[in-house]
């Protein structure tokens, strides 16, 4: 019987949660205004903050099929942390609606520019190591964060402060990544489209 | 919405935790086309197995299934193949060849039981197994009419049963729901079949059963001079006999009298495209290949076993604890040991311990050898809920051999199939001769990861990888 109440109260706690979420669609931020309203999955943040910007970030879907472009509202608090901030958004997924975050496990140790370069030094734990297709796309979305920014003009991914030929594996790290290694008039490369017989 | 359909599909799965006292008790059963069968006889896990009554399923599809007392044997036939099953005993075999069951067949209380996944493969049944209720489901994709003796998945025409044919001298007529009567089948003696019809034919959807091609023809029958022929001889279904190397022969039959069906079956060496054109009163089936590269006797190919990951790269983790590079390397080595067997092929690894090799490296091991075929051994990761097999390829040329290892690679491990897929992972790019890559389930989801650290579930994958590479050298030889 003791189970059974346990269960009892699951079942109560889910439908409330249930309830709760019903209705409560979060909205996108707009742009760079309400700061006031945090974005899906964020902690409230504290009253009187410096400028707020909006940035986009790269989640995957249930399938991982392809990436889905998300906007959430940041607030460096110096010019140079926006990069980092930017970065540290990739981590942002909302599983309930079917996104999906690429380097939620990963290390994000040094986000810096310098020069036009972009520096990101990764660590990378065991579960933050994906598949082939999702090491793609992880590294497809971190690119495409990076390249918002106008003045970035390439992206130097290092392991644990070292270049590597790989992050995952399966893909070639290229040392950098320059602009332009994922067009945006390419959409986003979906493993879907990848399919296409040559 | 789909919030709420995750809480409620995690609601089930609390439910299912406590069922006696809150989920009524429903007994694991087996349906049939949707229909339940063999009550009193549920299917039953044992050592992660799932076991089945083998003879109402057999029974259900037209199987006849013989024990005789006093013996460890059952003997399962159709007329057109035979499965011979020996309890206790994990392997079986199919029309004389042996076969790993991955579980042994065992009775009690007079009631035989096989691995699930044996049936489904071995009877051509498509199945499917609901955790929730613990229940199987059967569907006879063959047909819909179960009855009609229509078992036999894998040679495509088993009407043996004689239903059919009535042989009485005179000619048997043309049943009245035939719109079109198949007069003769012709080969063009390289490429081209065709069907001479009289009427309005519209075939079904060709499908392929192994290297055979089916192509059912409903409200159709064969002239009364075939059916008369037929009876006569005493057969079920006539044959041509084209004798190419690509394609051995034709055979057709009146298949089924609800309703009346002809099918054709196309008995290809190996799964090749073909194109369909109807026109009045023929049926053209064209396939591609005309001949198959002559078979030298002489000729080595140099295989490369890729064994993704290994030493300080561990690959994904599995839910299981372990790591993908142990189940790369696992089925690496299992494969370079069947192809060592083979006296055509000469195997390499790109690593045989857990050492970490280059990605560049690896393809420039394969180019300086002038190896023949490139395959790559991965395992997935994503989240908890994503199941299934990719086969990757990059360039053109390595299309074909994509096909073919997927379809083998999803037959061995029998999880979704998530598609044949293009990237440009180094190992498969910078390669000089047909490479795939292969994802051969998901680390991340229980299911998959528990299949892929099972090793009799290693030794089927390494065996349909083998029969993939075998298949495609058979079809396009080397580079
Ligand atoms: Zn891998």
């Amino acid at each position: 019987m003791r189970k059974m109440s346990g269960l009892t109260a699951l079942l109560v706690a889910m439908l409330l949660i249930a309830s709760c979420g019903k209705g409560t669609e979060p909205a996108l931020p707009g742009n760079g205004a309400d700061t006031n309203t945090p974005a899906a999955g964020q902690n409230d943040e504290p009253e009187t903050k410096p400028e707020s910007v909006t940035v986009k970030y790269y989640v995957s879907d249930e399938e991982m099929n392809s990436l889905i472009e998300k906007q959430t509202t940041i607030e460096p608090a110096e010019p140079g942390e926006v990069y980092r901030l930017a970065i540290e958004a990739l981590k942002q997924e909302d599983e309930a609606a079917g996104e999906f975050s690429l380097w939620k496990n990963a290390i994000f140790r040094q986000v810096e520019l310098d020069g036009g370069v972009l520096t990101v030094d990764i660590s990378l734990p065991g579960e933050a190591r994906l598949g082939s297709m999702g090491e793609s796309l992880a590294l497809e979305a971190i690119a495409r964060s990076a390249f918002q920014f106008d003045e970035v003009e390439a992206l130097e991914i290092l392991v644990d402060g070292e270049q590597v030929e790989s992050l995952m594996g399966h893909e070639e790290l290229l040392h950098p990544i320059e602009r332009g290694a994922y067009p945006d008039d390419l959409n986003f490369r979906t493993a879907q489209a990848m399919q296409d017989e040559p | 919405m789909k919030r709420i359909v995750a809480l409620l599909s995690l609601l089930f799965a609390l439910i299912a935790l406590y069922p006696a006292e809150s989920h009524a008790a429903e007994p694991p059963s087996l349906y049939m086309n949707g229909e339940r069968i063999a009550e009193g006889a549920s299917p039953r896990v044992v050592n992660n197995f799932t076991m089945v009554p083998i003879r109402v399923i057999a029974e259900d599809i037209g199987y006849t299934v013989d024990w005789t007392a006093g013996t460890d044997q059952v003997r399962i036939s159709n007329g057109g193949s035979l499965i011979e099953l020996t309890f206790d005993k994990d392997t079986a075999l199919v029309d004389g060849r042996e076969l790993k069951l991955g579980a042994a067949a065992f009775v009690d209380k007079g009631v035989t039981y096989v691995p699930l996944r044996f049936v489904g493969e071995q009877l051509g049944l498509q199945v499917y197994w609901d955790s929730y209720s613990k229940s199987v489901f059967l569907y006879n994709p063959q047909s819909a009419n179960p009855d009609e003796g229509d078992a036999d998945g894998d040679e495509g025409i088993g009407t043996e049963d004689g239903e059919v044919k009535e042989p009485g001298g005179e000619m048997p007529a043309v049943p009245e729901d035939a719109l079109a009567v198949v007069k003769e089948i012709q080969f063009d003696g390289a490429r081209r079949v065709t069907v001479l019809f009289e009427g309005s034919m519209t075939p079904n959807e060709p499908f392929w059963s192994g290297t055979k091609l089916v192509i059912d023809m409903p409200y159709a029958s064969l002239s009364p001079e075939i059916m008369a022929d037929l009876a006569a001889r005493k057969a079920s279904q006539a044959e041509l006999i084209t004798d190419t190397r690509a394609l051995e022969r034709v055979r057709y039959s009146y298949y089924s009298s609800h309703p009346s069906t002809v099918r054709v079956v196309f008995d290809l060496k190996v799964r090749q495209d073909y194109e369909i054109t109807l026109e009045e009163g023929a049926l053209h089936v064209d396939f591609v290949l005309e001949e198959l590269p002559a078979a030298d006797p002489n000729k080595k190919y140099k295989v490369v076993i890729d064994a993704g990951h290994g030493g300080e790269d561990p690959g994904a983790p599995s839910v299981t604890g372990d790591w993908e590079k142990t189940f790369n390397l696992a089925v690496a080595r299992k494969v370079y040991k069947l192809l060592e067997q083979d006296s055509q092929i000469t195997p390499y690894m790109t690593r045989s311990d857990d050492t970490y090799i280059g990605l560049y490296e690896r393809a420039g091991y394969a180019n300086d050898l002038g190896a023949d075929l490139f395959i790559s051994i991965h395992a997935n990761r994503y989240t908890s809920s994503v199941s299934g097999v990719e086969t990757y390829y990059n360039r053109a040329e390595s299309l074909k051999l994509a096909e073919v290892l997927h379809r083998h690679l999803v037959k061995a491990t029998g999880l979704p199939d998530r598609n044949v897929r293009k990237a440009s992972f180094v190992v498969i790019r910078e390669t000089k001769m047909p490479a795939v890559l292969l994802e051969c389930g998901y680390l991340s989801n229980e299911k998959d990861a528990k299949l892929l650290f099972t090793e009799s579930v290693q030794d089927r994958i390494a065996e349909e990888i083998v029969a993939g590479i075998k298949e495609y050298l058979t079809a396009y030889g080397g580079k």
